[in-house]
């Protein structure tokens, strides 16, 4: 209908000015709009008014006409509390608090007595409708059970607009369904309570309020819905008198909340059945809104779990691509010693590290044959023995780019150059000073084992390229066009020899490392003069060659000289011309004893001899006139004067003296 | 790590920006470890705006794999002991790279 169209709409844009608004004006004159609009049950079961309402409940101000408005509304639905009430009413004043069940049954029999008697139970049902309506508007009520009631109170007013005959015939056809569905109410019942449970539930699983309103109302709709299509089933010709009487009913304006009351006042007995085909409704419905719950939250985890899916590959690859990128990059070994640092750094490592072979192979893929030849080219010599000539290969990319180099960085270039090549020296004489400095002051510490040589600052890559460098200048031959400025820190601790060599693998240098021949000439040959137009490797080179030749010329010498020389071992006489000397002390003794042998040399033997003989007769001439000793004495004295000491000389001759004055 | 994103080098503010070596090898290392480099710094926020600003992207034409990866290693390096109270180890340098390093390092100012 039209009107509803509006006033739900009306009804819409006040709900949403409610929401919006803070001020309590705002809220109170809503309020009063609200009241003065026709609102039936599917209005509030569309719109959903009834909760924002009944949110402002306990408003300071406008608490008290949302209460009211709440109130009002909640009487238009027919509760669940409230038929089974409306049953007892039937039974003449028995409690409320009796078993539902036994009052079901109990109802249906009293239905089936009770044919005419409407009026009276209309009747009796008004006072217990009064009192229900206040234990309506006491228990809590849920939201769909509220407008499950909006519903039934809807019917009750329906019926309750009939006449009595339509009442009765429909009291008449109602009875016979609820005689042969009893066990369906019983059933409906319990499944109402389980439904509603597995409503709760179902909202729970929700999780979202707002959605759990939207389903509240959608359900209704949908339960309104179904209910409409079982009822269409059950009774067609019933329900369409129903509908019809509805649909009179929901262009009823709201002022008739006592006319409602009188409403209410209607045929339990059809509301009850009302109610319990609402329920069967509600369950069959219910049941197929959780399945559609179900199904609906199957594609939308589905889509959405594609769509997380979907993120997740995307950050799978995402992560793949820097995984692959972080397996082409494994660090080499000499990386492990820094992998102590945190991730990030890890990480980069990985990133930043190489790992050529798989490198290679994409270098291999992608590349022309010719940047292949040139990694090919540059690989090689690092797997190549030190020994080789490693350095030649680096002619093939660099020289092409090295003008670029240049060009690029000339202005610091030249800046820092000077700088670099002064602190090299300072760093070298700065090095030394630091260290015996911290010699001097600490206490002198002794170590076992190797001393791992730590820095003192922080060298540049520069700094600590240029110091493998200068540990290994046996290993570079060519430089592949490396500016000579820059390699001076190297050059300069060469030996001549390394560096003519160099000079020769490298003759770009040969006219630029003059000075450092001139520092090798002063060291080496002191002395000498330049001379005129020599350069120092000139000179250099001279006198080295005058020093090797007159090197030369004296081991020639020497070996010749040498060489007229006996080698090997020779055997040289000592008593060529004398007699053998015995040594002293055996001398003595033999002057003491007497036992001097008769000397027989061992060459003039012959002679010897003879001489013996001679002597040997004088002194045997002799001895009798001496001693022996005398005779031993005399044998000597033809060949020897016994050497007398001087100081006993100069005593015998005292002796002598004083002998012949005597 | 959460920045998963941020390790494109898109943006001026980055975290990462791409050094490219004369054969192709991309080098993604944190851009405050680049920075070590002269060159480089002066590359990304030199006065001038350079194309390799707005990238993030650096390219050595002259510079192969082997030795730029060497030279992010020495970013490592640095930034590890920089301001360490610790024993500050020598960086290792295989003599076959040495004199390449060299020149890389003369040009990078590192």
């Amino acid at each position: 209908m039209a009107s509803s169209a509006d006033v739900v709409k009306k009804i819409v844009r006040l709900k949403l000015q409610l929401s919006d608004t803070a001020e309590p004006g705002t809220v109170l004159k809503i309020l009063q709009k609200l009241s003065k609009l026709d609102i039936t049950i599917d209005i509030l079961a569309e719109t959903g008014i009834g909760k924002t309402v009944n949110s402002f409940r306990r408003h300071e101000e406008a608490g008290e006409i949302a209460k009211s408005l709440v109130y009002g509304w909640k009487r238009l639905v027919p509760s669940e509390s409230v038929s089974p009430v409306v049953d007892k009413g039937l039974t003449e004043g028995v409690p409320m608090r009796d078993n539902q069940w036994d009052r079901s049954f109990s109802d249906d029999e009293r239905l089936a007595q009770d044919d005419v008697n409407n009026n009276s139970l209309k009747v009796r049902s008004k006072n217990q409708d009064s009192s229900e309506d206040e234990t309506e508007c006491k228990t809590p009520q849920r939201k769909p059970d509220k407008e499950d009631k909006e519903e039934k109170k809807r019917k009750r007013k329906e019926n309750n607009n009939k006449t009595s005959e339509v009442l009765q015939e429909n009291l008449g056809i109602a009875q016979k369904d609820v005689v042969t569905k009893k066990t369906e109410n019983l059933e409906d019942k319990r499944d109402s309570s389980v439904v509603t449970k597995r409503k709760k539930n179902c909202q729970k699983e929700e999780k979202q309020g707002e959605q759990e309103c939207l389903f509240g109302s959608s359900e209704d709709t949908r339960q309104r819905s179904k209910s409409d299509s079982r009822e269409k089933r059950k009774g067609p010709s019933e329900s369409g008198q129903f509908r019809s009487e509805r649909d009179s009913k929901t262009s009823q304006s709201h002022s008739g909340i006592h006319q409602k009351k009188n409403k209410e006042s209607k045929d339990p007995s059809s509301c009850e059945i009302s109610d319990q085909r609402l329920r069967k409704g509600m369950k069959q419905s219910e049941a197929h809104n959780e399945k559609r719950r179900k199904s609906d939250d199957k594609p939308l985890s589905l889509s959405s779990k594609e769509s997380d899916d979907k993120n997740q590959s995307n950050h799978r690859k995402a992560k793949r691509k820097h995984g692959s990128n972080s397996d082409l990059e494994k660090p080499a070994m000499s990386f492990e010693s820094y992998l102590n640092y945190d991730e990030t750094v890890l990480k980069m490592k990985e990133r930043s590290g190489s790992k050529k072979s798989s490198k290679k192979i994409k270098t291999l893929v992608k590349k022309q044959k010719s940047k292949d030849s040139t990694v090919n080219a540059i690989k090689s010599p690092t797997s190549s023995p030190k020994k080789e000539s490693v350095m030649h290969l680096m002619d093939i990319p660099l020289p092409a780019a090295l003008p670029e180099c240049d060009d690029l960085s000339t202005m610091d270039y030249f800046k820092t150059k000077a700088e670099k090549v002064w602190s090299d020296v300072c760093d070298v004489s700065e090095d030394s000073a630091v260290f015996t400095g911290q010699r001097l002051n600490k206490k002198m510490q002794v170590y076992s084992g190797a001393k791992s040589t730590s820095l003192p600052s922080m060298m540049t890559l520069y700094h600590q390229c240029i110091r493998t460098l200068q540990n290994n200048i046996n290993l570079l031959f060519e430089t592949g066009g490396v500016p000579f400025e820059i390699l001076e820190p190297v050059l300069e601790r060469c030996t001549p020899e390394q560096l003519l060599r160099i000079e020769e693998f490298n003759p770009i240098y040969i006219g630029v490392t003059d000075h450092l021949w001139g520092k090798h000439c002063q060291r080496d040959f002191k002395g000498f003069k330049l001379n005129e137009y020599e350069s120092w490797k000139e000179m250099y080179i001279r006198l080295y060659e005058e020093r090797e030749r007159k090197f030369k010329r004296l081991t020639k010498s020497i070996v010749s000289a040498h060489s007229s020389k006996p080698k090997g071992r020779q055997v040289k006489m000592a008593f060529i011309h004398t007699v053998a000397k015995p040594p002293r002390d055996v001398r003595i003794k033999q002057e003491i004893h007497g036992t001097a042998s008769a000397p027989q040399p061992h060459p003039p033997r012959s002679s010897g001899k003879f001489q013996d003989s001679q002597l040997r007769a004088t002194s045997q001439q002799v001895e009798p006139n001496k001693s022996s000793s005398s005779s031993a004495g005399n044998t000597q004295d033809p060949r020897k004067k016994t050497r007398v000491a001087p100081m006993m000389a100069k005593s015998l001759k005292a002796f002598k003296k004083q002998l012949q004055r005597r | 790590m959460s920045d998963g994103e941020e390790r494109a080098c898109e943006g001026p503010d980055s975290m990462y920006v791409k050094l490219i070596s004369s054969d192709d090898h991309e080098f993604i290392v944190k851009r405050e470890h680049a920075l070590v480099s002269g060159t480089i710094k002066a590359m990304l926020s030199g006065p001038g705006q350079f194309v390799e600003n707005e990238t993030n992207e650096i390219k050595f034409r002259e510079i192969p794999s082997h030795v730029l990866s060497k030279v992010c290693e020495y970013f490592t390096y640095k930034a590890q002991h920089t301001n360490s109270s610790t024993e500050v180890p020598d960086f290792p340098v295989s003599p076959e790279i040495t004199l390449e390093l060299f020149i890389a390092a003369n040009f990078l100012d590192c």
